[in-house]
C-alpha cells in the first residue's frame, strides 16, 4: 500500500511538473504519397505547476499536434504524455474522460456552441460531469463574474465580440476547475486590445486558481506579455528552450534570432565607411541612450538601421550608426560608449 | 361541373395531398435521420470512420437516388401492394414517396452533420465528452437549424413527388389535374390545383422559415 501511495504522491511534490511529455512523436502520411513525415520529432518538455511555458514557432512547426497530444486529441505514435504522475495514453476512454475535466483548452476560433446561450456553454461541462442542474449554474455564473461577463449571461454567442467570445470560452473550460490550460493561439485571432485583455485575464486567473499554462503561438507578444519560460519549435523539434530573458538576450537558433530580431540576423551593412553596431541586451529602455550619446559627445552620427524591441522595460537589440569622419569625433563616441557599457563593434 | 363540385373535388384532393406530405416526411424522417447520422458518424472525416459501412451506404443512397421516381413508383408495385394491400390512392403513393425521399433526406442529414466546425468538436471532446455525447449534445444540437432548413426542401420536394404520383393513380391534387386537368381538358380545374400547390409550398416555406428563426441562435 505504501509503495501505491508513495507513487501517488509524487504530484503534490512542489517541483514535480505537471506535465511530462516524454520522446513524444507523431508522424503524418505526406497527402497522395506513400511517404510520411513527422509533425512532431521526439518532444520531451516539463511543465511545472503555476508556470506559464510558450511554445512558439512558424506555421507547420508542429506545435498545434504537440498541443492536442497533451489532451489526446491526437494520439502521439511514439512516447508518453505525463499528467499528474499518469500516463494518458495507458487510460481507458472512462479514465481518459476523467482526467480530460482537469486539461482546459482554448482555440484561436473559440469553439463555442453557437446554439447555446453563453451561460449554457458554460454549463455543459459541468452537466457532463455530473453537476446537477441548480450548482452548474451557479458555477456557471462565478465563472462567467470572473471572467468579466456577468452582464452576458443569457447572451447569444454569436452577439459577443472576439475579446467576449474567448472569455466564455476561458470560463467554459475551466468549469471543471481544470490544473492545466492549453491555449491553441487563443489570441491570434483578436485585436491588440482585446489580445491584452484575454492575456491579463489568463495571467489573473493563473495566481487566483493556481492554473498552468501551456500555449501556443506565433506571436512573439505573447510570449513576452506572460511566459515564464518558451520554448522554439522548427520542423517537429523544440530547438532551443528557457526563461523568456534568457532567450531574448542571447537568441541561439535560427528561429529564434527570426523571432526575437525581427530582421531575423545580426544587421550587417557594412559597405560604408566608418560603420559601427551598437548592440542593446537589456539596457533600461526609458534611457534616452542615443540622444544622451548625442547630447554628451555634441557628435550626431547618422543611424543606418535598427532593429530593437522592449521587453519587460528593457530594450534588446541592434543599431547601425555611420560615424563622421573626424577622428577626434569618433573617439568621443566610442569613449562615451565605453563608459556607459555599450557593446559596439566596426 | 358547377363550382360546389369543383369546390368538394379540390377540398379532398388538397386534404390528400396534405395526408401523403405529412406521412411521406414524417416517414422519410424516421428513416432518413438515423441514416444521414450513420452516413456521417462512418463516413471517413466522421466521429468513428468506417469505410466499409460508409460505402455499402453510400451505394444503397446513391442507386435510390439515381432511379427516376416516376419509374421507381411503378417498379415498386409489387412492394406497395404487400404494404398498404393496394397499388392506387394516398395511402399506397406514401410507400414510394417515402422510398425516394428518405436517402435524399439522409443526404441532408449527414450533410448538415459535416457542417458543424470541427473545433466544436475538438472542444466538446476537450471537456471528456464521449462520441455518443457529442453525437446527441453538440452536433444534433448544433446543426438543427440546418437540419430544419433540409426538411423544408425536402418537404417542397415531396410535394412536387406526390403530385407525380396523381399520374397512377396516387390521388390528391396531383391526380386531379390529370383526371380533369389533361384527360377532360378542365383547365379551371387545372388552375385551381396549381394555385393550391403554390399555396401550400408557400405556406410550407413561411411556416418552415418562421420556425427556423425561432430555433436559430446565431
Amino acid at each position: 500500500m505504501s509503495e501505491l501511495h508513495s507513487n501517488s504522491l509524487t504530484p503534490s511534490d512542489p517541483q514535480a511538473p505537471l506535465l511530462s511529455l516524454r520522446q513524444v512523436s507523431k508522424t503524418y502520411a505526406h497527402p497522395g504519397k506513400d511517404t510520411r513525415f513527422a509533425a512532431v520529432d521526439q518532444v520531451s518538455l516539463d511543465l511545472f505547476p503555476g508556470e506559464i511555458l510558450g511554445i512558439i514557432g512558424f506555421s507547420g512547426a508542429g506545435k498545434s499536434t504537440l498541443l492536442r497530444m497533451v489532451n489526446l486529441l491526437e494520439r502521439p505514435d511514439q512516447g508518453q504524455v505525463i499528467f499528474k504522475g499518469q500516463d494518458l495514453c495507458q487510460l481507458s476512454p472512462q479514465e481518459l474522460k476523467l482526467q480530460r475535466r482537469k486539461i482546459a483548452m482554448i482555440f484561436q476560433d473559440f469553439n463555442l456552441f453557437l446554439q447555446r446561450s453563453v451561460e449554457d456553454n458554460v454549463i455543459y461541462p459541468l452537466r457532463l460531469s455530473g453537476t446537477n442542474r441548480k450548482a452548474a449554474q451557479e458555477r456557471a455564473h462565478y465563472l462567467l463574474e470572473l471572467v468579466g461577463l456577468k452582464d452576458k449571461i443569457k447572451a447569444r454567442p454569436a452577439s459577443l465580440s472576439g475579446g467576449q467570445k474567448q472569455r466564455v470560452a476561458i470560463a467554459r473550460a475551466l468549469a471543471n476547475q481544470a490544473d492545466l490550460l492549453l491555449s491553441d493561439e487563443a489570441t491570434s485571432a483578436l485585436d491588440p486590445s482585446s489580445k491584452d485583455e484575454i492575456l491579463e485575464l489568463l495571467t489573473d486567473l493563473r495566481s487566483q486558481l493556481g492554473l498552468s499554462i501551456l500555449l501556443i503561438t506565433h506571436q512573439m507578444e505573447v510570449v513576452n506579455q506572460i511566459c515564464d519560460r518558451v520554448a522554439l519549435m522548427e520542423k517537429g523539434k523544440i530547438v532551443e528552450e528557457g526563461s523568456v530573458k534568457t532567450i531574448f538576450k542571447n537568441p541561439k537558433s535560427s528561429v529564434s534570432k527570426s523571432f526575437i530580431l525581427p530582421k531575423g540576423a545580426l544587421l550587417t551593412d557594412k559597405t560604408g565607411k566608418n560603420v559601427l553596431r551598437l548592440s542593446f541586451d537589456g539596457q533600461e529602455s526609458s534611457l534616452p541612450l542615443f540622444s544622451q550619446m548625442v547630447l554628451d559627445t555634441g557628435v550626431a552620427p547618422s543611424i543606418l538601421s535598427a532593429d530593437s524591441q522592449v521587453i519587460e522595460g528593457r530594450s534588446y537589440g541592434q543599431l547601425l550608426i555611420q560615424l563622421p569622419d573626424s577622428e577626434a569625433d569618433q573617439s568621443r563616441i566610442l569613449n562615451w560608449l565605453t563608459l556607459h557599457q555599450v557593446s559596439h563593434e566596426f | 361541373m358547377s363550382l360546389s363540385q369543383i369546390q368538394q373535388l379540390l377540398t379532398q384532393g388538397l386534404m390528400e395531398s396534405l395526408y401523403m406530405l405529412i406521412a411521406t416526411t414524417l416517414l422519410s424522417y424516421a428513416l432518413g435521420l438515423p441514416l444521414g447520422i450513420l452516413l456521417f458518424h462512418s463516413s471517413p472525416d466522421g466521429l468513428k470512420p468506417q469505410r466499409l459501412l460508409y460505402k455499402i451506404l453510400s451505394l444503397i443512397v446513391n442507386i435510390l437516388r439515381s432511379v427516376p421516381f416516376l419509374i421507381l413508383m411503378v417498379y415498386v408495385i409489387p412492394l406497395t401492394r404487400a404494404i398498404a394491400g393496394t397499388s392506387i390512392g394516398p395511402t399506397a403513393a406514401v410507400i414510394p414517396l417515402t422510398l425516394s425521399a428518405f436517402p435524399f433526406v439522409g443526404r441532408l442529414v449527414e450533410s448538415s452533420l459535416r457542417e458543424v466546425p470541427r473545433g466544436i468538436i475538438d472542444a466538446a471532446r476537450s471537456m471528456g465528452a464521449s462520441d455518443r455525447e457529442i453525437l446527441w449534445d453538440v452536433l444534433l444540437s448544433e446543426a438543427k437549424p440546418s437540419i430544419l432548413s433540409g426538411g423544408i426542401i425536402a418537404a417542397v420536394n415531396i410535394i412536387s413527388y406526390s403530385a407525380m404520383a396523381g399520374f397512377i393513380g396516387g390521388g390528391g391534387l396531383g391526380s386531379i389535374a390529370i383526371n380533369y386537368g389533361y384527360n377532360r381538358y378542365n383547365t379551371q380545374v387545372m388552375t385551381w390545383t396549381v394555385i393550391l400547390i403554390v399555396i401550400l409550398v408557400q405556406l410550407i416555406e413561411g411556416l418552415g422559415h418562421r420556425l427556423l428563426k425561432k430555433i436559430s441562435k446565431y
